[in-house]
């Protein structure tokens, strides 16, 4: 039997982090109240033109150089024509022959190992209106224009992929890269973090691609992981049951788990791209690039690098806390806070990341700061907590955002440190128990464990653990 | 015909005259503004200039010049001078139609940017004037509200597009107007009509809330009796704007200042193929005593050459519909303007709606467009063009290494007839084969009257110049014109 | 060049019309036909033309883009704009239903 391999190339649409859209001064704020942020030129009234907003063109240069992109000195602006409702002009404001980056690439941490994931082009464009389909009416679509315009890039990869999760370790380690250097929010669920995917299949050890297709309305790294395997799949039992591979655009159905092809006729585009006659070629001169990548931000990979040669934490750990921007920042905090870091970091990565897990607003939802954070693991440290009361402590601090110390003594937390406190205590509890003293004098000393859970008994779980052992042994010994 | 004599009646006033009468308030705006209001009433049913009047708002702006004039402050040799715009500029809160069914009531949301330094110059607008179908035209037939009628002979055509902003100020319906010129579009009816029309270097006005046919080339220029009011309007809309990418950040020179009459030693090209065949003979007679005429007063005339003119009308006949067919994609009946709803679907309504609401020509160059753009053509025809359009402007780019300036005629034909040309679309085309070449290489152009054909009706003559030097061709312009008694020839009321 | 002659200048303007969402009156369609064969086979004159290696022209001028600063401006015209429209429902553009989404 043949085996298959799966091609996969990413498109990705990334949502520019400007405060005004790509080409008129109208706000990119999300939420805002319907067809609010429209103005002559997004809602295209006659004679109105673009301007393109010099922010976006920053922030694609640095996308483009963080990914090793060559930055072109000169690029156009198309236009590519169709008719959509929610397309203005009719047509969209893209870059076509001439993009403002090209060939680049990316390495991504998958399955144990490294992969370097080639990035064709990046270029700029601007987004459409939101079409609503579903506001109770049965025949009607309504449209909101907040959108129209926005400033998009677009970020073409080669078809470099192989499997559902190197697809999904690509957007997460792309994604990441674009929030490091905050040219995008990355939030999937505001949509202004969109991806297609190209499939085909071939035979392991053929060099000729397959007919490939497009998958759309991918809105989670699980739907783009799902949909993958559904098509790839959907495409073997194809051409084993002796059919060929259209090439046409599917919809991923996430509730039903397929992918389904378009109603629209897709034969019927012909985009007819023309260098937009409103825009004059975008030059970019080297200082301008030059300035930019001294602008570049410190980016996971490198920043992981440095936390294991800096801080001498293991690299898995520094994977974890690089992987997002805000953890990794809220890491170094932790410790410039007076925190141990390899402490810090465990703290950070089995405590609170469990504790943010479901939370989509990510750290930001944390209400310890990392000072609080040095100030609970200092308290660990100097013995004044154990690591179950700390625990709890932990817990306390991330329900109510109050600091350790405050909790430590509103709770009478503290645990007992004093030597000459803890002295009195054990002299008693050997004293009681004469029997397995007698036993550990003759050798058998596991029954230590005994007399350290008598004392901590007797001091209701509040004797410092180590302390306790300390002056066990030698009291037992003599 | 008729000359016109010094008089006290303010329809025969230039610009230039009735801003020094308002300034020394010998009259007052409003006296200007009822005098031409008074005159649309009487004469423009027959010519069908104006598409909408705003007499209202004109006498409101009458007013509000007064005020400023009588107080002395804050005035331009523009302030309380009526004029009339093409109906392809945005006019906020006025009805703006392109001459189209698709626009028929469509009421601009803004005004772009030459309406907003006309009004703050504190000119009365008169009202929107007439026009091709999206400036898609050459003899204003192409209007869906009816055709404007030649002022010297209302069986003959204006010409087009801005064919109600040339018979407007011929007709002495407006002090002055502008139009736009993609083609010609300024320059052919300004010849055609017998006024001064300037279509200015690509870029030197700006096109935001101009009605866009063909992005590259389109441009916005004012139509006047005479070249200094010419230069008077174009210097108030002149200069970069941040709203058009295009507009070219350069500073603007006093128009005005640079007419002094003096061309001696000027080097002025005659370009051979602007005089070869197709070209009337009168045309050419009359273009050549002009040059003459300019020798006499000091100017070098010499031959030059435009070898690639003959492909700029094809060039631009792929590259304009092209553009064009993009620009007029979002009249699709979703946000304003016409909307035919057939109870259909959505592809229902976007046809229902641009095959109602586009005239057949704006149809025939949309279609013409779409195919020139389409997978499989574009290089064959599109890129091409553009291609061809990078010789065109060469043969400028060398002609201007020895020239200062570029004269010919502007029409190949005086004004041909009504319903002459109407199903012939090349014959119609060819009206424009001594402009284009220009719009093509982004350089201004003027028309300015240089005679009278046997049948009475005007010719024109063309100044060309080089990139950003209007002022240049203006002077030209201007010594021919007060040195000849052409600018005088006015048509009979 | 590819010349129109050796295709159907019928299926061309059909499929163009399509394409431009514009339809042809049955009346129209000879005379429309004539006029669009006429204009195509005047401008396939260009092909005389050996344009071999020369850059094309999309722009007549040369300088240097002016772009815009990344300030939002609140836009006074949205009320205006939102009522230009021939078909609203509430805040929204109304519109016969529309099915798969484009990019
Ligand atoms: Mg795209
Ligand atoms: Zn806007």
């Amino acid at each position: 039997m043949t085996t298959y391999e799966t091609i996969i190339g990413l498109e990705v649409h990334a949502q520019l982090a400007t405060r005004s859209k790509m080409y008129c001064a109208c706000s990119t704020n999300f939420g805002d109240a319907p067809n609010t942020n429209i103005c002559p030129v997004c809602m295209a009234q006659p004679g109105a033109l673009p301007v393109v907003n010099e922010r976006a063109i920053e922030m694609a240069i640095k996308a483009g150089l963080a990914v090793g992109c060559a930055i072109q000195r000169t690029s156009v602006f198309a236009r590519k024509n169709y008719f959509y409702p929610d397309l203005t002009k009719g047509y969209q404001i893209s870059q076509y022959d001439k993009p403002l980056c090209l060939g680049g690439a990316i390495e991504i941490h998958t399955g144990g190992a490294i992969r370097r994931i080639g990035i064709t082009r990046i270029h700029l464009e601007e987004d459409a209106g939101k079409s609503l389909h579903d506001m109770g009416h049965p025949t009607q679509s309504h449209i909101d224009f907040n959108r129209c315009g926005m400033p998009l890039i677009e970020i073409v990869s080669e078809p470099d992929m192989r499997s559902p999760q190197e697809a999904g370790d690509y957007l997460r380690t792309l994604r990441n890269v674009l929030v490091y250097l905050e040219v995008c929010e990355g939030n999937l669920q505001e949509g202004n973090f969109r991806c297609d995917a190209n499939i085909s299949i071939r035979p392991v050890g053929q060099e000729k691609l397959g007919t490939r297709t497009e998958m759309k309305n991918l809105n989670s790294y699980r739907a783009v992981e799902r949909a993958i395997a559904f098509e790839a799949k959907r495409q073997q039992e194809v051409i084993e049951s002796g059919g060929t591979i259209v090439q046409e655009t599917r919809l991923w159905n996430d509730a039903a788990g397929r992918t389904e092809p378009m109603r629209s006729k897709e034969e019927a585009h012909d985009y007819r791209y023309f260098p937009d006659p409103d825009l004059l070629p975008l030059v970019v001169e080297d200082d301008w690039i030059d300035r930019m990548r001294i602008g570049l931000p410190e980016l996971a990979d490198a920043r992981r690098a440095r936390f294991v040669a800096e801080f001498e934490i293991p690299d898995a750990d520094a994977g974890v806390l690089t992987d997002d921007r805000a953890i990794a920042d809220y890491f170094e905090s932790t410790v410039r806070a007076g925190a141990p870091a390899k402490k810090a970091a465990n703290w950070i990565i089995s405590e609170l990341m469990r504790e943010i897990k479901e939370d989509e607003r990510g750290i930001a939802a944390c209400p310890i700061t990392p000072e609080h954070l040095a100030e609970l693991i200092a308290l660990i440290e100097k013995g004044t907590l154990s690591g179950k009361m700390a625990k709890e402590v932990f817990a306390e601090m991330f329900q109510t955002g109050t600091a350790p110390e405050a909790i430590v003594e509103k709770k009478g937390l503290s645990q007992v440190s004093d030597a000459g406190e803890l002295e009195a205590v054990i002299e008693g509890v050997i004293a009681d128990n004469p029997k397995q003293l007698e036993q550990y004098r003759s050798g058998k000393t596991a029954v230590l464990a005994f007399f350290v859970g008598q004392t901590m008994k007797a001091t209701k779980g509040k004797a410092n653990p180590k302390l306790v052992n300390e002056i066990l042994k030698k009291k037992l010994g003599s | 015909m008729s000359n016109k004599n010094p008089s006290s009646d303010l329809r025969d006033r230039t610009i230039a005259e009735l801003a020094s009468l308002l300034h020394a308030r010998e009259i007052s705006a409003r006296e200007v503004t009822e005098t031409y209001l008074a005159e649309i009433s009487t004469r423009d049913e027959t010519l069908g200039c104006y598409l909408t009047q705003t007499r209202e708002r004109a006498l409101a702006q009458a007013d509000a010049a007064d005020a400023r004039l009588s107080a002395g402050t804050d005035l331009t040799p523009l302030t309380g001078i009526p004029i009339a715009l093409k109906d392809i500029y945005l006019t906020e809160g006025v009805r703006t139609t392109c001459a189209s069914r698709i626009l028929e009531d469509y009421i601009a949301t803004y005004d772009g940017t030459a309406v907003a330094k006309l009004r703050a110059a504190g000119t009365v607008l008169l009202g929107k004037l007439n026009m091709d179908e999206f400036a898609m035209g050459s003899s204003n037939e192409h209007s869906a509200f009816g055709p404007v009628r030649n002022p010297w002979n209302t069986d003959y055509v204006p010409g087009g597009s801005s064919g109600g902003s040339a018979a407007a100020v011929a007709a002495g319906l407006a002090a002055g107007t502008f139009g736009t010129d993609t083609g010609g579009s300024i320059r052919q009816p300004a010849a055609h009509c017998g006024v001064v029309g300037i279509k200015p270097t690509y870029g030197r006005v700006s096109r935001f809330g101009v009605i866009a046919f063909a992005s590259s080339l389109d441009q916005v220029g004012p139509l006047a009796r005479t070249v200094r009011d010419a230069a008077l309007l174009l210097e108030a809309v002149a200069g970069h704007d941040p709203h058009d990418a295009t507009s070219i950040p350069a500073p603007v020179p006093c128009y005005a200042d640079a007419l002094t009459g003096d061309v001696n030693g000027r080097i002025i090209g005659l370009p051979r193929e602007y005089f070869g065949e197709g070209i009337d003979a009168e045309v050419v007679v009359a273009v050549k005593k002009a040059a003459a005429h300019l020798e006499g007063m000091g100017a070098k005339i010499e031959e030059i050459s435009l070898p690639h003119t003959r492909y700029a009308v094809p060039c631009y006949y792929i590259i304009a519909p092209a553009e064009a067919s993009s620009n007029l994609a979002r009249y699709d009946g979703i946000r304003y303007g016409l909307r035919v709803n057939t109870g259909g679907d959505l592809d229902e309504l976007y046809e229902a709606t641009r095959t109602q609401g586009f005239g057949p020509e704006v149809r025939l160059r949309i279609i013409v467009g779409t195919f020139v753009l389409s997978s499989g053509y574009y290089d064959a025809y599109y890129r091409k063009a553009q291609q061809v359009r990078t010789l065109i402007k060469e043969d400028f780019t060398k002609a201007f290494e020895r020239c200062d300036a570029i004269l010919g005629p502007v029409t190949p034909t005086p004004p041909f007839k009504l319903n002459e040309k109407i199903d012939d679309p090349i014959a119609m085309y060819m009206s424009d084969v001594l402009t284009i070449p220009t719009s093509l290489a982004g350089l201004p152009g003027m028309s300015l009257p240089c005679g009278i054909s046997k049948a009475g009706l005007p010719i024109g003559l063309q100044l060309i110049g080089k990139p950003l030097e209007e002022a240049t061709i203006l002077n030209i312009a201007h010594a021919y014109e007060q040195s000849t008694e052409w600018h005088r020839k006015v048509p009979v009321r | 060049m590819t010349t129109t002659k050796q295709t159907d200048i019928r299926a061309i303007v059909k499929r163009t019309s399509e394409l431009a969402r514009l339809s042809l009156p049955p009346e129209e369609e000879e005379r429309f036909i004539a006029k669009a064969r006429a204009l195509l086979d005047y401008v396939e004159q260009l092909g005389e033309l050996d344009t071999t290696g020369i850059e094309p022209t999309a722009h007549a001028v040369a300088f240097a883009q002016v772009l815009r600063e990344d300030v939002p401006i609140a836009s006074e015209k949205a009320a205006t704009i939102l009522e230009a429209a021939p078909e609203r429902d509430g805040p929204y553009v109304q519109v016969p239903k529309v099915i798969d989404s484009e990019q």
